[in-house]
C-alpha cells in the first residue's frame, strides 16, 4: 500500500542522494514513482559510463614545456611576483596601457596644437571663422598634416597623429564657439593606413547623445576630412588600435578677462 | 517490479573507485606532495602526466570544445604551478586541480560572454568527442552495430542535454555523476557547501531527466 506521501512530492525528491525511509517505502510500492526512480538511476549510470574524451596527442608535452618555460622565467626574475598578479598585468593591464598611453599622447599633442604660440594665433584668430562640419582644409593657417606628423615621429608607431586638417580637429574648434558642457567619450578605434578610422567599441558614452553622434561622424569621416594623417607620413603600421579619449571641458572665463581679450 | 537501487549502488561504488584510488595514492605519498610544494620540477611533471587526462576530460565535458579544454588544461597546470606552495592537502590533488580548472573555465566563460560568443553556435560543432577512446576500442564484442548506434545516439543526446544545463548544475553533475567525486570533494572543487552541492546535483539530475524525456 502506498504511504501518505504524494507521488509529486516523492518524485521531487528522487534525485536526492540520501533518500529518506519514507520515500524508499513509497517507491517500493508505487509503480509510477518506482519507474521514475528507475529512469533516474539509468541516467546516472549512463553518465558514469560516458565515453571518456581522449586528450589531444602532445598535450602533456605542451603543458610540460609551458611549465619549464615558466620555471625558467621565474628563476630569471629579479623581483618575485605571484602568477596571478603577473597574469593580471599581462592580460589586463598591458593591452589597455599601450592604448591609454597612446591616447594620452594624442590628446596632449592635440591640445598642444590647438594652443599654438599665442602671438601667431592672436593674429590668426581675428579672421578665422570655423564652420562646424565644414572641411578643415579651408583654414589656410592650420598646420599641414606633414608638419604635424614630422613632429611626432617618435611616438607615431603606437599613437597615430591627428590630422590637423581633419574632422576631429574641426569638431574641437567648432565647439569653442558654442555653448559647451563638460563631457567625455572613450572609444577603442582602429586607425587605418589611409588615415581613416573605425570605432571598434564604445567604452564610455557621453551624457549628451548629440556629442556622441558628432564625435562618431568626426572619427569615421571620409577621405576628405580623414581624422588621422596617413600611415606613410609617419611610418606607422597599416592598422593601429587605439584607446581614444575625447573630452570637452567648459572653461569659465571671467567677464574682465573676456573684456581684456 | 524491479528497481534500480542495487544497480545504482554498485555503479556508484564502481564509479567512485577511480576517485578513491587517486585520493588513496595522494594520501600514501606525503613525500610526493612535499616534493611538489618544495618546487621539485620532476614531481610537478609527474603530476601533469598523472592528472592532465582527468582535468582535460572534465573540462571537455564543461566546454564541449577540444581546443578550449586543452588550453584550459594548460592554464590549470600553470596556475597550479604558482599555487602549489600553498596546497595544504585538505583535499586530494585531483580535487584541488579540478577546483582550479573550474575557476579557469568560469573565468573563460565570462570572458566569452562579454564578447558574446554564446550568441552564436556553429552548426558544424560536433556534439561529443569523435575521437576513438579506450572504452570504444574495448567495447562489448556481443554488441551489434544497431545497438552501438543506439548507444551512440543516446550518449550524444545525454552530452547535448548536459551542455544545456545551467553552468552551476552542469558542474555539479559532471563532478559527481561523470567524474564520480564524493559529495565532499565535489563541494571542495566547487568551493561551496555540502548542502549547496547536494541541492545542485539533485536539481541538475532533475533538469537532465526532463530534457531527455522521450529519448
Amino acid at each position: 500500500m502506498v504511504n501518505d506521501m504524494l507521488c509529486s512530492e516523492v518524485q521531487n525528491r528522487l534525485a536526492e542522494e540520501d533518500l529518506t525511509a519514507e520515500v524508499k517505502a513509497h517507491i517500493a510500492v508505487c509503480g509510477v514513482c518506482g519507474e521514475e526512480y528507475e529512469v533516474l538511476n539509468a541516467m546516472c549510470l549512463e553518465l558514469s559510463t560516458l565515453r571518456r574524451p581522449a586528450a589531444p596527442a602532445g598535450l602533456n608535452m605542451a603543458i610540460i614545456d609551458a611549465v619549464r618555460t615558466e620555471n625558467a622565467r621565474a628563476r630569471g626574475r629579479i623581483i618575485p611576483i605571484s602568477t596571478s598578479a603577473r597574469e593580471w598585468f599581462t592580460f589586463k593591464f598591458f593591452p589597455y596601457a599601450a592604448g591609454a598611453i597612446a591616447s594620452v599622447i594624442v590628446c596632449i599633442a592635440l591640445l598642444a596644437s590647438l594652443n599654438a604660440p599665442p602671438s601667431d594665433l592672436a593674429v590668426r584668430n581675428d579672421r578665422t571663422i570655423f564652420i562646424p562640419g565644414a572641411p578643415a582644409a579651408v583654414d589656410p593657417y592650420a598646420l599641414t598634416p606633414e608638419e604635424y606628423a614630422k613632429s611626432r615621429l617618435l611616438f607615431a608607431s603606437e599613437s597615430p597623429s591627428i590630422n590637423p586638417q581633419g574632422a576631429i580637429v574641426a569638431l574641437s574648434r567648432s565647439l569653442v564657439r558654442g555653448e559647451m558642457t563638460d563631457d567625455e567619450v572613450v572609444v577603442v578605434a582602429d586607425v587605418f593606413g589611409n588615415g581613416l578610422a573605425k570605432i571598434a567599441t564604445i567604452v564610455e558614452r557621453p551624457r549628451d547623445p548629440g556629442t556622441m553622434a558628432a564625435f562618431e561622424r568626426a572619427i569615421e569621416s571620409g577621405m576628405s576630412e580623414a581624422p588621422f594623417v596617413p600611415a606613410e607620413m609617419e611610418n606607422r603600421p597599416e592598422i593601429v588600435r587605439v584607446v581614444f579619449r575625447y573630452q570637452q571641458v567648459n572653461v569659465h572665463i571671467r567677464q574682465s578677462d573676456r573684456r581684456r581679450s | 517490479m524491479t528497481f534500480g537501487k542495487s544497480l545504482t549502488l554498485t555503479e556508484k561504488d564502481l564509479g567512485s573507485s577511480r576517485a578513491d584510488e587517486v585520493t588513496r595514492l595522494d594520501k600514501e605519498r606525503p613525500a610526493f606532495i612535499e616534493k611538489l610544494r618544495s618546487g621539485d620540477e620532476n614531481a610537478f611533471e609527474e603530476m601533469v602526466m598523472r592528472y592532465s587526462g582527468d582535468v582535460y576530460a572534465m573540462l571537455y565535458r564543461l566546454t564541449s570544445n577540444s581546443e578550449e579544454a586543452a588550453d584550459l588544461t594548460q592554464e590549470t597546470f600553470l596556475k597550479a604551478l604558482g599555487a602549489i606552495r600553498n596546497f595544504r592537502g585538505d583535499a586530494s590533488l585531483r580535487t584541488w586541480l579540478f577546483r582550479i580548472a573550474i575557476n579557469e573555465s568560469r573565468n573563460r566563460n565570462r570572458w566569452w560572454k562579454r564578447r558574446r560568443r554564446d550568441a552564436t553556435l556553429s552548426l558544424d560543432a560536433a556534439i561529443g568527442n569523435s575521437e576513438l577512446t579506450v572504452s570504444e576500442t574495448i567495447s562489448d564484442p556481443s554488441e551489434t552495430a544497431e545497438d552501438a548506434t543506439i548507444r551512440r545516439e543516446r550518449e550524444n543526446a545525454l552530452e547535448a542535454a548536459l551542455l544545456e544545463l545551467p553552468e552551476v548544475y552542469r558542474e555539479a553533475v559532471i563532478l559527481r555523476d561523470v567524474e564520480s567525486l564524493s559529495y565532499e570533494d565535489a563541494a571542495a572543487a566547487l568551493g561551496t557547501t555540502l548542502g549547496t552541492v547536494k541541492s545542485r546535483i539533485a536539481r541538475g539530475r532533475e533538469e537532465l531527466k526532463k530534457r531527455l524525456k522521450g529519448f
